[in-house]
């Protein structure tokens, strides 16, 4: 009894620490501040990357499904690439959280302080709010009982379809970011995670 | 999602721990019996779907029992038990350290937990014929080898982790530069906390009953074993099973292919592979150990695979039923308690992944969110090894396994849920290896991200 109890202090104190080192390492929440253009440039392609990273595992996962169907699903904790299992809407829901979170993100980039800044950030703010808009109108058209096979079919290509318009779209909106304001242009040029996602976006 | 949602999907949890509970009490195939009436009620009361019960991870441990048994019905693991026994004389506790660490490589070798299965009852022979209370080696290694996912660069949850920290320069090797030294001093604290852990088996109540009632024989002095004719060559076939399995999995290029579904080919997943190579293994000690096959399911190895096999199947399909239904649930209120309090992500990694028993699902859902709090990327991949957090409830394949192989009764699956062998080691070493990621991570790599430019003077 009394070991048990000197090991739920000892675990306690623990997790305390790992939370007490995690708050001392903080975060960037620079919602409704106003940034440099670097730090802003640097935050916001740092979550646009992300949500690309995540959304091109969901492209993934819908194009190589489980190459052994037949053998049911892995235990979780044992899961290997191979098992995967993707599906239209699990990958419409993914993408929905993913969304979710780059919109968090963006949200704590805060605002550029150069003279277009607020505009720069609203761009991509509404691109983020926009494309959660599409994936969840995308998401909803699912539930719909289709007439027909093949409105069924149009329903899974036009749900698949707004995964790749959301992706698009948001490279664009950095590309535009610069028309905007040439101060963030230049930052967005310079970043590491803006040059990153540069690089990514001319690969694929 | 509303109130009344959330009270459902409580009351739903509710009932998963309730059996839970009522199976780990039965013991033996109860566990899977009542995992079994679990999902009954969650599909017929509260209508859920039901989820996919864990064929994978059942053949898996057919066809290691199987080669497993066979070299047990051969004399394999006497000879095994001997060797480990001459190795350890001098410090036969280093079984606590060495377990660990093998259990892990394993893992990073193969980027799967099921590579385990085939040296849980090697460990626990070792530790009983030394008179170590098996608990502290088997617990320790099934946490270590959970932990291995986080290190091993062929692992679903490293590939899903990848394309998140790349946007922040950190590449395959910088990830394994921060977890695989962290998950080493993990390893290594609960090893030394796990070698002192409960009591000796001789002054062990449960053990002690069970040695009473002839359930369990006294532990044979390794000197005293005598070995079968062909107990070396089982082992030797064993054991290259489990090395072809090691190099089939580290090496995705020697795999065979198979057509990939966006067209070309693919190399073939390591499941399939760890059956086939465990069942060739298992039929070559039949044919060159001379053993015969009606002797294999003779041998406590395979009993206790058999009845952790059941087990596995009923949990895993209950727990995977709940999942299935409330995964959304689950990870909104978890990502909830990060948003708004981001120095809490650590732990919403570790119950993520305890509460969805993945940890892909754990790694998708808590980094990005991490990372848009503004958590640096090297810090999230620290705290991201908190996805060995599937061990916080006993319903994995390789707890369950542990527990069963033990004959001593010391590894056990706890009476209150939370209350299993593997709690303790599992937060020691989650703890630990955040901790020591983290310190990584400031020493070695600071803030890898370049500064963010100063933008010229228009």
């Amino acid at each position: 009894m009394r070991a048990g109890l000197v090991w739920i202090v000892a675990i306690v104190a623990g997790i305390a620490l790992v939370i007490g080192v995690t708050a001392a390492i903080g975060t960037s929440d620079d919602s409704g501040k106003t940034v440099t253009a670097g730090e802003w440039a640097q935050t916001a392609c740092g979550a646009v990357g992300v949500w690309r990273g995540e959304m091109e595992d969901i492209v993934e996962e819908l194009r190589t499904p489980s190459e052994f169907p037949a053998s049911g699903a892995e235990e979780p904790q044992s899961e290997t690439p191979q098992g995967r299992t993707g599906f239209v809407r699990i990958g419409l829901e993914r993408a929905v959280r993913a969304t979710d979170t780059m919109i968090e993100g963006i949200d704590n980039a805060g605002t550029p302080d150069t003279p277009q800044g607020a505009e720069a950030a609203k761009l991509v703010s509404d691109w983020s709010d926009s494309a959660l808009d599409e994936l969840e109108k995308a998401q909803d058209s699912l539930d719909e009982e289709a007439d027909s096979l093949e409105d069924s079919i149009t329903q899974l290509t036009d749900a698949a379809r707004a995964i790749g318009a959301a992706l698009a779209s948001g490279v664009r909106t950095i590309a535009e970011v610069g028309r905007v304001d040439p101060a963030v242009a230049a930052a967005v040029q310079e970043s590491s995670t803006c040059q990153q996602l540069r690089e990514d976006t001319t690969t694929s | 999602m509303s109130t009344t949602d959330w009270i459902l999907v409580a009351v739903q949890g509710l009932v998963v721990i309730g059996f839970i509970a009522l199976g780990v009490r039965s013991g033996g195939i109860g566990l899977g019996l009542w995992g079994g009436v679990g999902t009954l009620v969650l599909v017929f009361v509260f209508g859920l779907d039901p989820g996919e019960p864990p064929i994978s991870a059942i053949l898996i441990i057919i066809a290691v029992v199987s080669a497993a048994a066979a070299m047990q019905a051969a004399g394999g693991v006497d000879y095994m038990v001997q060797v480990a026994s001459k190795a350890l004389r001098a410090r036969p506790k280093a079984l606590n350290f060495v377990a660990p660490y093998v259990s892990y490589l394993l893992t990073i070798l193969t980027g799967t937990s099921n590579t385990f299965f085939s040296i849980i009852p090697v460990i626990n022979e070792v530790a009983y014929a030394n008179k170590i209370r098996p608990e502290r080696a088997l617990a320790g290694s099934t946490v270590a080898n959970a932990l291995g996912i986080t290190s091993s660069p062929v692992a679903a949850a490293t590939a899903t982790l990848l394309p998140l920290v790349e946007i922040y320069n950190y590449d395959l090797i910088d990830v394994l530069l921060i977890t695989i030294p962290a998950s080493l001093i993990g390893i290594f604290a609960m090893s030394v906390v796990m070698s002192r852990y409960g009591t000796e088996l001789d002054a062990d109540v449960e053990y002690q009953r069970r040695l009473a009632a002839g359930e369990v024989q006294p532990p044979a002095p390794a000197a005293d074993i005598v070995l079968m004719p062909f107990a070396k060559r089982s082992v030797a076939i064993f054991l290259a099973g489990v090395f072809a399995i090691c190099l089939f999995g580290f090496v995705e290029g020697i795999r065979p292919t198979v057509a990939a579904e966006g067209g070309g080919v693919e190399p073939m997943s390591v499941t399939p592979l760890i059956q086939m190579i465990m069942l060739t293994a298992a039929a070559m000690i039949l044919v060159f150990a001379h053993v015969k096959a009606t002797d294999v399911p003779t041998t406590p190895i395979f009993r206790s695979g058999m009845i952790a096999m059941i087990a596995l199947f009923g949990i895993a399909w209950m727990a995977d039923t709940f999942i299935a239904n409330n995964e959304d649930a689950i990870v909104q209120a978890l990502g909830g308690l990060a948003e708004n309090w981001p120095f809490m992500i650590a732990v919403a990694i570790f119950l993520v992944a305890g509460l969805t028993t993945s940890q892909s699902a754990a790694t998708r859902t808590m980094v990005p969110l991490g990372l848009a709090l503004g958590i640096g990327a090297g810090y999230m991949i620290a705290m991201w090894t908190a996805v060995v957090g599937v061990l916080f409830l006993p319903a994995n394949g390789t707890q369950i396994a542990a527990a069963e192989a033990d004959t001593t009764g010391t590894t056990n699956l706890g009476k209150r849920v939370v209350d299993h062998s593997f709690q303790v080691p599992l937060q020691i070493c989650w703890i630990v290896t955040a901790l020591a990621g983290l310190a990584i991570v400031w020493l070695f790599f600071g803030d890898q991200t370049p500064p963010p430019p100063v933008p010229a003077t228009p």
